[in-house]
């Protein structure tokens, strides 16, 4: 079976379409602006001039390495190509200001890959009952899961966890300008026709990211003459491999973290990459060095959102249910091929698509290697050029990546506006990623709640005694309130061991 | 400027920003057979920013306490800003927004080469690298985004 698997994607037709795919995806995920959802989407018309296997192979590809390539701009220049970048920017950035910008992104598409194939391999052995529990998570659940979400991401951060939650809390309410999901009433639109929809986490997410490098660096003139990326040595792929095998635990666990976040429909790789880094920081030995440029700080979040893209099909092939809006287009196109999700999903043609599927999941991980490297050396040559032509292109690919999404200039000023605002942040000591998490998360929370309410008739009762969600709300207490327990725990051996 | 005067202004920033959403969420008409509308969340949201404002002010009292307390000098040093990066600022500024005004009318080509060359000639490059910078850049995000990806551009 393994070899018909292999001679069915073993051919020009598959292999042609797959290598371009993968291409697309380094490039749309490196450009702070365009998205995978957004290539996926280009991509399926054109795969239906090509065998079933081609298109899958060459729309599969692309999603894969663009989660990866969302790191490269997050690593060189702080700006995070793709939304479950972010938290890949807290270290992978500090270790480029320390000239090791190779070192964190070879350690990246390595365990990028491994968190990738962790992940398939997850799916391929138990996805029909690790979809068993996604079913059970409803309001309830979903809304704690997003809470835990923001939770870690406000831990984690810098700066006090108040500014962080102050940080949540302005990302909350942005997400509530637009017309509201339920009632359908306007809010806080002021007649303006381009906010019904609400504010795009895409144009914010650039702006707060990307503005304030920017103007930092031209804020001291003597830094425009000097490469926006120094590197004092180069690393390769063998200098990781031993810190690969050091972390071989945490990738483990990281990997395993993102699958089951990826599982859950609308979590994502996004809430994976946060909790994985948070838990991480927990776990270690060394806490107070995260953010600061540690290898365990790029390692978590990117072997978590790796697997989270194939956590995401779990719910996809046993329910027909898919876990992000990239699933959702490739499981539509795949329909139209044949694919039944569900128990018959290994009958007939559906499966040779899905066994295909299995084998091109776990072939683009392998592949995301050289391609991935290709890719870093690729722009890592870019980014040696000096600041003064760096950062107009930062500039202008900001303002035409939030004017891709929806060909409006409008999306562009809410994006500088972002900018301006996310300096001000800075300058304040309040951390920026919680705020673009809470963009993207608000909506589900504000919908898991209301509904849940509705449901409950106003009673917050089942929202705290449900099984899931008292382990999830223990999770989110014991995480806040991690550093009290351990100085509690430090104290009482101390106290025990001065005894008599 | 000290932290804690900035930690004053982001708190009664806050604070402020708190009270405009409760009072614009008054606006809000109630839904139809549910008392969850679409006033709920802004508002939930509104008082967490109330909490948090008049915690980072009460900070700001054991902050500032502390360095009335403290017999040496504890100012974080912040970073020289000179006239010349204000300089850099300011016309980044006026650039992006002249930008974001005319590139309907102008078109994205010419307009985006003069935007990259004003810059990079504020920021130190010679004309013709920057003249030179401006056209590759230009014409590798045309292809990219125009013809590669079917964007649309101004």
């Amino acid at each position: 079976m393994i070899a018909d698997v292999i001679a069915s994607i073993a051919r020009v037709e598959v292999l042609l379409p797959w290598l371009l795919g993968m291409l697309l995806g380094v490039f749309v995920g490196a450009i702070p602006g365009l998205t995978a959802t957004m290539a996926t989407a280009i991509l399926v018309p054109i795969t239906y001039y090509l065998p079933p296997m081609g298109g899958l192979a060459m729309i599969l590809g692309c999603a894969c390495v663009a989660i990866f390539a969302g790191d490269i701009p997050a690593t060189y220049l702080r700006v995070p190509g793709t939304p479950s970048s972010g938290a890949a920017v807290l270290d992978g950035y500090e270790m480029t200001k320390r000239g090791k910008a190779s070192l964190a992104l070879s350690l990246d598409v390595v365990c990028s890959s491994l968190g990738g194939l962790v992940g398939f391999t997850l799916l391929i052995l138990g996805a029909t009952a690790l979809a068993a529990v996604a079913l059970k998570f409803s309001f309830y659940e979903f809304l704690w899961v997003s809470t835990f979400g923001l939770a870690t991401c406000v831990v984690i951060s810098r700066g006090t966890m108040v500014k962080g939650a102050i940080a949540v809390s302005i990302g909350l309410f942005v997400s509530t300008i637009g017309v509201d999901i339920v009632t359908g009433y306007p809010r806080f639109t002021f007649g303006n026709v381009h906010l019904l929809s609400g504010v795009s986490f895409i144009p914010a997410m650039i702006g707060l990211f990307g503005i304030p490098v920017v103007l930092r660096t031209i804020m001291t003139p003597r830094h425009l003459d000097l490469p926006s990326v120094e590197e004092k040595k180069r690393f390769s792929i063998a200098d990781v491999l031993p810190t690969v095998y050091r972390f071989r635990g945490l990738i483990l666990r990281s990997s395993v973290m993102g699958t089951f976040i990826g599982s859950l429909p609308g979590a994502g790789a996004d809430i994976a990459a946060w909790v994985a880094y948070g838990m991480a920081k927990r776990n270690s030995r060394e806490p107070e060095r995260f953010g600061t440029g540690i290898e365990e700080g790029v390692i978590a979040p990117t072997s978590a959102n790796n697997a989270g893209v194939a956590g995401a099909w779990i719910p996809a092939l046993a329910l027909g249910i898919p876990g992000d809006s990239i699933t959702a287009i490739i499981l539509g196109a795949s329909m139209i091929y044949g694919l039944r999700p569900g128990p018959l999903m290994f009958v007939g043609a559906s499966g040779e698509l899905v066994r295909g599927l299995f084998a091109i999941g776990i072939i683009t991980q392998i592949m995301l290697i050289p391609v991935g490297l290709l890719a870093i050396r690729a722009f890592g040559k870019v980014f040696k050029l000096p600041n003064s032509i760096i950062m107009p292109m930062i500039l202008l690919f900001c303002i035409v990546g939030s004017y891709a999404l929806n060909f409006s200039m409008f999306d562009v000023g809410a994006m500088f506006l972002f900018g301006l605002l996310g300096f001000y942040m800075e300058r304040n000591g309040i951390p920026l990623p919680p705020l673009v998490l809470a963009i993207i998360l608000g909506p589900l929370i504000e919908r898991n709640l209301r509904l849940g309410l509705m449901q409950t008739g106003g009673s917050l009762l089942p929202f705290f005694t449900r099984p899931i969600s008292i382990v999830v709300i223990v999770g989110i207490a014991l995480f806040l309130s991690w550093d009290k327990i351990s100085s509690l725990a430090r104290r009482l051996r101390g106290t025990r061991g001065s005894g008599p | 400027m000290n932290t804690w005067k900035l930690d004053i202004a982001t708190g009664t920033g806050v604070i402020v920003f708190a009270i405009f959403i409760l009072v614009r969420s008054l606006t809000f008409p109630p839904a139809r057979g549910t008392d969850f509308g679409p006033a709920l969340f802004p508002r939930v949201v509104a008082a967490i920013l109330l909490v948090l404002g008049t915690l980072v002010l009460l900070q700001v009292r054991r902050l500032r306490a502390r360095a009335q307390s403290c017999t040496t000098d504890t100012t974080e040093e912040e970073p020289t800003t000179t006239i010349a990066g204000l300089r850099n600022v300011a016309v980044s500024i006026v650039t992006i927004v002249a930008y974001i005004a005319v590139v309907d009318r102008i078109g994205f080509i010419p307009t985006t080469l003069v935007f990259l060359f004003v810059l990079m000639k504020t920021y130190g490059l010679t004309a013709i690298k920057g003249a030179i910078a401006s056209c590759f850049i230009t014409g590798f995000v045309f292809v990219l985004f125009s013809l590669l990806l079917r964007v649309v551009l101004p």
